[in-house]
């Protein structure tokens, strides 16, 4: 594989993945909505919930998960929901016996308005999960004590929102967000793009997006500890197109189906290089 | 016999293992199954033996993230 094409690699706990968005699965209008979606964002990962149910919608379950599976991406299972560390991790375990990795977006939630992430639940979840085996993508705030006590903790993917899930705002606090990104690669350089990095290959970044109204960012850290830049986005309304920029980070996948659809319109913003 | 299966109490003909009580509620595939909190692996249903006043919790896959 040549340069370009290796720094064109999202690198999550040396995995590598030739799309950089991380899709949401929640709240199609249809199930064909959905797979058009998939289809036309070629994500990296789908992101996947768990539910406790017995009876009721069976069929729908059942085609939901048939969509996932055929669409033959990997799948990121979170803990959404969980109000406690212990929930969090007990939830984490079913997930990987049922889909069958390692990978979880941990989520421990402390606020039932906004669900803003609980970062002392979540540091406690996210020592016990690395401790077995999870490659921990954690949803935090971008508090820069938090994601410092996550990556101690052995997290090499800060997944920090931009803005209250449900608000729409965009990133409210971009300062905040840049020193992360300036912060998180403690003993490394990084470069900007086309600048390659001394150390070595910059692991490469990553955006989540939910159907509506896309929130966080992602930060990825390479085993080696340099990292990737950090991506936000925001919602706008009705945005027309993707940003080329955007468009060059996602793989350079337009998704021409997603412009002609109101319910996936999401416009990413990306924030400043920090000057070298 | 009585186990409580996710969060509600059921009154159950007797079921010694996970798998009768598997095969008698036909819970929707995939699923994943946890007894008293402990995540039970597939393929080990047939020697998980329950007792009355066991919590079982059984989750399946659906949208969200």
């Amino acid at each position: 594989m040549n340069g370009p094409q290796m720094e064109d690699q999202l690198n999550l706990y040396g995995q590598s993945f030739s799309s950089r968005l991380l899709l949401g699965t929640a709240r199609y209008d249809s199930p064909s909505l959905f797979a058009d979606a998939i289809s036309a964002a070629a994500p990296a990962m789908l992101t996947v919930s768990l539910r406790r149910q017995i009876s009721g919608s069976k069929e729908s379950g059942q085609s939901f998960w048939d969509l996932v599976r055929e669409s033959q991406r990997a799948i990121l299972p979170n803990t959404a929901g969980c109000f406690s560390a212990r929930e969090a991790v007990k939830t984490a375990c079913m997930a990987r016996e049922l889909f069958e990795t390692n990978f979880v977006k941990l989520e421990v939630i402390g606020d039932e308005l906004n669900l803003q992430p609980d970062p002392f639940g979540l540091v406690e979840a996210a020592v016990e999960l690395v401790k077995l085996g999870f490659y921990v993508l954690p949803y935090c705030t971008e508090d820069w004590i938090l994601c410092r006590r996550l990556i101690d903790a052995g997290c090499m993917v800060l997944m920090p929102w931009a803005a209250p899930i449900g608000t729409g705002q965009g990133p409210r606090n971009r300062h905040a967000l840049r020193e992360l990104r300036e912060r998180a690669p403690t003993d490394h350089t990084y470069r900007r793009r086309g600048y390659r990095s001394s150390v070595s290959r910059v692991s490469g970044d990553g955006v989540g997006i939910r159907r509506r109204t896309a929130k966080h960012s992602c930060i990825a850290r390479s085993r080696s500890g340099s990292d990737g830049e950090c991506l936000c986005h925001r919602y706008q309304g009705r945005p027309r197109r993707f940003s080329r920029w955007a468009n060059e980070r996602a793989g350079n996948r337009c998704c021409e189906h997603a412009r002609n659809r109101s319910s996936f319109h999401v416009r990413f913003t990306p924030l400043r290089y920090p000057a070298h | 016999m009585f186990v409580i299966v996710n969060g509600n109490t059921c009154l159950l003909p007797e079921l010694r293992t996970l798998d009768a009580l598997l095969r008698f509620l036909t819970p929707a595939v995939p699923f994943v199954v946890a007894r008293n909190e402990e995540v039970i692996p597939r393929g080990t249903y047939e020697e998980c033996v329950i007792s009355t006043g066991d919590r079982i919790d059984i989750v399946h896959p659906t949208a969200g993230g």
